[in-house]
């Protein structure tokens, strides 16, 4: 059923259990996750961007002692195999276990891709895995971005207020007399006034670096950028849609994005719109309802959030992670929050406490994923 | 002389002093003089024990059964009792007049209507070669404490053993590791096919418009056919012939009103009954959040009854029950600019019974049935009159009749039926929108026939025979297109490799076969028996959801080419006992089911317009086994039963090697519904006709859930990981309920009869976890929802005018 009309029986429901005298409640539940798992997940995407290829990560995801780590997977021999032409091309590795397509790799309509690699386990030996065959589909342009300012656009973090937000919506076009199937992502640029966050430590401006402070009473210190400097955030939510009811039509409004009420200054948000096979959405789609139940009795079963890698060697083991090829729409726009008002969300997720010594350096912004000292392109 | 004389007159003094000081003694007393008789025939109970105010117990009569006791002036409760009879308690206003005091007892063993009992006689437990029958009277669900004054069936069966849920808010029960979709619920011959209102919070059947209802849980007999778990048949109450009558309540939750009135005198009589929640009103006092949440229903039966004359009786029963929600949530369908979403769902249900009497012996009963129901989902659009709506719906058509011959030995049916299945599986309708598309998926049209034969017969002086054997045929019919598959390939859009198209009237699948019922019994000794029960059933027809409990929206299907009928088949063994004139029942039942084509679906289903049902859903087996016991007391100022269950449910799905074709790696796994432990008490306390108490408890283990087996990142977030369904319990059920009811509190007897109801629901306040779930919050938590995490009290007003 469409997860939106569960959610919204669930919510109903938990009303309606309100009314009948206000004697439902959520309390905590202590679970006992004494389980230990090494699950390989694969990550990426094929697009038709060259400037900026999507990487494509291969890694263990580990759970052990209640947390979760990234561990390096090492592949070797990773490729994309392109069916029609019975090509190899060899994938570029740019740190351990990421890989981006070689330069002026482009990717053809027609023709049908798998991703192939081999890792190398101690017990078992040499493991093949290899995706389903993938062909790229054709992504109509987003035709409008706006946005509104949402006083109660979402729930915090701990559920328990609302939190302001400017809701940026797009039109586009529907292909008529076909199935589609939209994901979107958008990446979100804030100009920052703090550098670095150093906890339990303090910034070392020779190091570019937090260094260990024994004994601070504060847990810890955020530090004023010397340059300007952009953070570079994406989001964390899955957004897909089906055109099952709309086929064809012109699609107004969509909500694709939610951007937190950080500054009384504007921000700049890209969009990116791309379309997707039905086995890509319905992968998203449970990952998605993964973390959208609320216990009501519209809750699905969860599942395994396996998608398109198999083992071809040891078909008994589960990968997460989908591979698709896709074309990619991108459109960037400008959200002055000219409206905006009331309570600010905190961009570092904290307050800020700048180091209270007179000689605190001035923190370098130093280009990673999430920062970049580059003014990006359509900031105003 | 004079001394003689002297002492003569001394000793008459004294003794007429001694004589006149009793005398004296005597008159500060009054005597009560109390006859006990047997209510039914009058004669004299000797023996019987009396208590005054609760302490002092006398058991003085003399040779003609009068009871005499000497009290002195005051206000006394007396208490009458005799073994095997209903107490007689009385205020007593002692004054200077002696009492004479006529009391008539009542002999339990005559009782028959009181609780568990079946109309045919007391020691059917025993005498009958049925399993797994469970006869239910409206007058024992009435004394059940019920959860906020609202009197409920559904509820009322949870308290009989291998009858459990998924929890206080289910849309149906699970019967010996049954689906909720398993139950045949049938409503004087109408299927019930969403039996709740609220989301399952209240049962939709009319507690005043209802008699009884019969539970078949093991033997079912061969009249029954289409589900392959139980039958639960529900039946309404006949309208008075004679004179008006009015019952009626309010609570809470609902307000209710019946009557009953004879059209024509001792031939023709109509019964009205209506229900409605006018309960809106308590949004706008909670939270602001709340204000825009709608949520009402209401329910109407009618029946109406007319004896045209000794051999023909004419019957019509009505049913309309309605539900409407609605949340400031939006549903979104394609690109729709909703204001909220509505959810709106009907059933309407009648049928019509003719009853034929050729002789004392032989008679024809024919049924004509017919069932709409019709859930929507409604998204009024912004700026716009318009509503989007998404229809589905179940119309259902059926004929039947039988033939019944009863003698001394034989009890014979044979009958024949036919059902039409017509089912609208989802329309989208635009309206005036120029958002969405108008989509349909094809309608299902489906036949199921049958015909059967029954008889009830003794072998011999002990051993007893029940058999019954019936043939379904199902046909699913067009017009419909049936795909082919490529066989190496998981059912989806991507390995059609053809399709046929089926005519109106043509036959796309067709399935059918034997359902054999036996039972037999063995007769140990007048008050015990030994029974083993045999039966097949086939269900052609099933609810395909992917929610804990099936929704009032959830997709019904018919079988076709891919979906293949379930066919389960259940075996019982049984042990029954009566002790005390059948004043206290005792049976041990076993059983063991097995259940092919059970119906799941694959991850990510979605079903919502879906034509190609087959390519969202996985079938495999099921099997369930335990052991019941039960021990009733039927009779008497205390009534009531304890029962204890030890069962399972579990299923297998595997139809291939992929990740997508099965589940749990094709290992058994738990149902939703498996809780192995169950626990129910039920008593009710007759105080004197004014007071009972009522009292209920319940302990359940804790249903399944799927606790993740570790998490990942993928994409920056964190992603709890799934490898086994149901591999973990939430915590173990429990709770107790008290009810309070004081009948015609005026004490006086007149036609108005009010009765006041208090209840508690949940008395100690546990707070049972509905379900758990985990919640982005940092990372991830895991939280219970508890649905009555507190005590419940009520207050219920009930009256009757007769």
């Amino acid at each position: 059923m469409n997860n939106q009309f569960i959610a919204s029986i669930n919510r109903l429901f938990l009303s309606v259990l309100i009314l009948t005298g206000l004697y439902s409640c959520i309390d905590p539940y202590d679970v006992n996750f004494n389980q230990e798992n090494k699950i390989l997940v694969v990550q990426g995407l094929l697009t038709n961007d060259i400037e900026n290829p999507d990487t494509i990560k291969i890694q263990y995801s580990v759970y052990t002692n209640g947390y979760t780590r990234a561990k390096p997977a090492w592949p070797f021999d990773v490729y994309f195999y392109l069916i029609n032409s019975k090509q190899k091309i060899e994938l570029v590795q740019t740190g351990i276990g990421i890989f981006v397509p070689p330069p002026n790799f482009s990717i053809e309509p027609s023709e049908k891709y798998t991703l192939n690699f081999t890792l190398y386990d101690a017990e078992k030996g040499e493991q093949k895995y290899q995706s389903s065959p993938q062909q790229a589909s054709i992504t109509p342009p987003i035709l409008n971005i706006h946005d509104s300012f949402n006083p109660q656009s979402r729930l915090s973090e701990d559920g328990k207020k609302f939190v302001s937000s400017n809701d940026v919506f797009i039109d586009f076009q529907d292909p008529a007399s076909q199935k589609n199937y939209y994901l979107w992502r958008y990446i979100h640029f804030e100009k920052l006034e703090e550098c670095i966050t150093c906890y339990s430590s303090i910034y070392s401006p020779y190091t570019e670096s937090c260094i260990p402070m024994p004994g601070s009473r504060q847990p810890y210190y955020d530090y004023t950028c010397m340059t300007m400097c952009y953070g570079i955030m994406k989001s964390d939510k899955v957004n897909v849609f089906s055109d099952l009811a709309s086929d064809g039509r012109l699609i107004t409004g969509k909500r694709v994005a939610q951007i937190p009420f950080y500054f009384v200054s504007g921000c700049l948000v890209e969009i990116q719109q791309m379309c997707i096979s039905p086995d890509a959405y319905t992968f998203y789609k449970n990952l998605e309802s993964q973390t959208q139940t609320n216990g009501g009795l519209a809750d699905t079963p969860p599942t395994a959030i396996v998608g398109n890698i198999s083992n071809i060697t040891n078909p008994e083991e589960k990968i997460v992670g989908y591979f698709s090829v896709v074309n990619i729409q991108k459109k960037r726009h400008w959200i002055d929050r000219a409206t905006a008002t009331g309570e600010r969300s905190n961009i570092l997720g904290h307050v800020v406490v700048h180091d209270p010594s007179p000689m605190a350096p001035l923190a370098t912004c130093k280009k990673s994923a999430t920062r970049t000292p580059f003014k990006p392109e359509g900031w105003q | 002389m004079k001394t003689k004389i002297l002492i003569l007159i001394t000793i008459f003094l004294l003794f007429h002093f001694n004589g006149l000081a009793q005398e004296a003694e005597k008159q500060r007393f009054v005597t009560i003089k109390i006859t006990v008789r047997d209510s039914s025939d009058n004669s004299i109970l000797k023996e019987a024990a009396v208590r005054v105010d609760f302490q002092k117990v006398y058991f003085s009569s003399d040779s003609t059964g009068v009871h005499t006791l000497y009290l002195r002036k005051g206000n006394y409760s007396l208490s009458i009792n005799h073994l095997g009879y209903r107490a007689f308690n009385v205020k007593l206003s002692v004054n200077t007049q002696n009492i004479n005091l006529n009391v008539n007892l009542v002999n339990v063993s005559r009782e028959l209507d009181e609780v568990v009992v079946n109309s045919q006689g007391g020691n059917n437990n025993v005498a009958r070669p049925l399993l797994g029958v469970n006869p239910l009277s409206i007058k024992m669900i009435k004394r059940i404490p019920a959860m906020m004054g609202e009197t409920d069936v559904l509820r009322g069966l949870q308290m009989l053993p291998g009858v459990t849920s998924v929890g206080e808010a289910a849309n149906g029960v699970n019967i010996r590791g049954g689906t909720t979709d398993q139950n045949l619920i049938l409503l004087d011959d109408t299927p019930i096919f969403n039996p709740t209102h609220l989301f399952g919070l209240f049962s939709i059947f009319p507690p005043d418009a209802v008699s009884g209802l019969d539970l078949y849980k093991g033997g079912i007999p061969a009249r029954f056919s289409g589900r392959a778990s139980s039958v639960i048949d529900i039946f309404m109450i006949n309208p008075s012939l004679e004179k008006f009558k009015m019952t009626g309540g309010i609570s809470l939750v609902s307000n209710r009103l019946t009557v009953e009135q004879p059209l024509i005198k001792n031939k023709l009589g109509i019964m009205v009954s209506g229900r409605a929640s006018f309960n809106d009103f308590m949004f706008r006092l909670g939270p602001p959040r709340l204000e825009n949440i709608k949520a009402n229903f209401y329910d109407l039966a009618t029946k109406i009854y007319y004896k045209i004359n000794t051999k023909n009786t004419l019957s019509f029963s009505g049913y309309l029950s309605k539900d409407f929600f609605q949340t400031d949530l939006l549903g979104t369908i394609g690109n729709v600019n909703a204001t909220s979403t509505q959810y709106d769902y009907s059933t309407i249900n009648a049928s019509l019974k003719w009853f034929y009497a050729f002789n004392n012996k032989l008679n024809l009963q024919t049924v004509a049935v017919s069932t709409n129901y019709q859930p929507k989902t409604l998204l009024p659009e912004l700026n716009s009159n318009n509503k989007v709506s998404i229809e589905s719906g179940i119309k259902y058509h059926q004929l039947k009749s039988s033939l019944s011959y009863n003698t001394d030995l034989h009890k014979i049916e044979v009958g024949i039926s036919s059902i039409l299945y017509n089912i609208n599986p989802g329309t989208l309708n635009p309206g005036t929108s120029q958002s969405v598309n108008y989509i349909s998926a094809p309608e299902e049209k489906s036949i199921e026939s049958g015909i059967y034969i029954e008889d009830e017969y003794a072998l011999s002086k002990r051993l007893n025979l029940s058999f019954g054997l019936r043939y379904s045929q199902y046909w699913a019919m067009g017009p419909t297109t049936v795909r082919d598959y490529d066989p190496s390939l998981p059912k989806s859009d991507f390995s059609v490799i053809d399709s046929t198209f089926y005519q109106s009237g043509q036959s796309s699948a067709n399935y059918g076969g034997f359902e054999p019922r036996l039972a037999l019994k063995y007769t140990l000794s007048e008050l015990s028996s030994i029974k083993f029960g045999y039966s097949l059933m086939r269900q052609y027809l099933q609810v395909v959801s992917n929610t804990t409990t099936p929704l009032p929206t959830s997709r019904w299907a018919t079988s076709n080419k891919y979906i293949k009928p379930q066919v389960s088949q259940l075996f019982s063994i049984g042990y029954f006992k009566n002790a005390k004139d059948n004043i206290y029942e005792f049976s041990l039942e076993a059983y063991y089911r097995n259940t092919e084509n059970i119906i799941d679906f694959k991850p990510g289903a979605d079903f919502l317009f879906q034509p190609y049902i087959e390519t969202q859903t996985l079938q495999g087996k099921g099997k369930a086994y335990g052991i019941e016991l039960m021990l009733s007391k039927k009779k008497g100022a205390a009534t009531g039963w304890i029962n204890y269950t030890y069962s399972r449910a579990l299923n297998q799905i595997k139809i291939g090697e992929r990740f997508e074709e099965q589940i749990n790696n094709g290992n058994w796994y738990a149902t939703n519904f498996d809780r192995p432990h169950s626990f129910n008490a039920t008593i009710s306390i007759a105080q004197g006709k004014h007071h009972e108490f009522g009292f209920t408890f319940v302990y359940n283990t804790g249903r399944p859930f799927t606790l993740p087996n570790g998490f990942v990142e993928y994409n920056d977030v964190k992603y709890p990981f799934y490898l086994d369904r149901n591999n973990e319990r939430i915590k173990d059920y429990h709770r107790l309920d008290f009810s309070w009811t004081i009948h015609n509190p005026s004490l006086k007897k007149k036609r108005w009869e009010g009765s006041w109801t208090f209840a508690v629901y949940n008395l100690y306040g546990r707070a049972n976890a509905y379900s758990v779930y985990l919640r982005p919050e940092n990372g991830l938590r895991a939280y219970q929802l508890t649905i009555f995490g507190s005590p419940i009290p009520s207050l219920t007003y009930n009256f009757k005018f007769l």
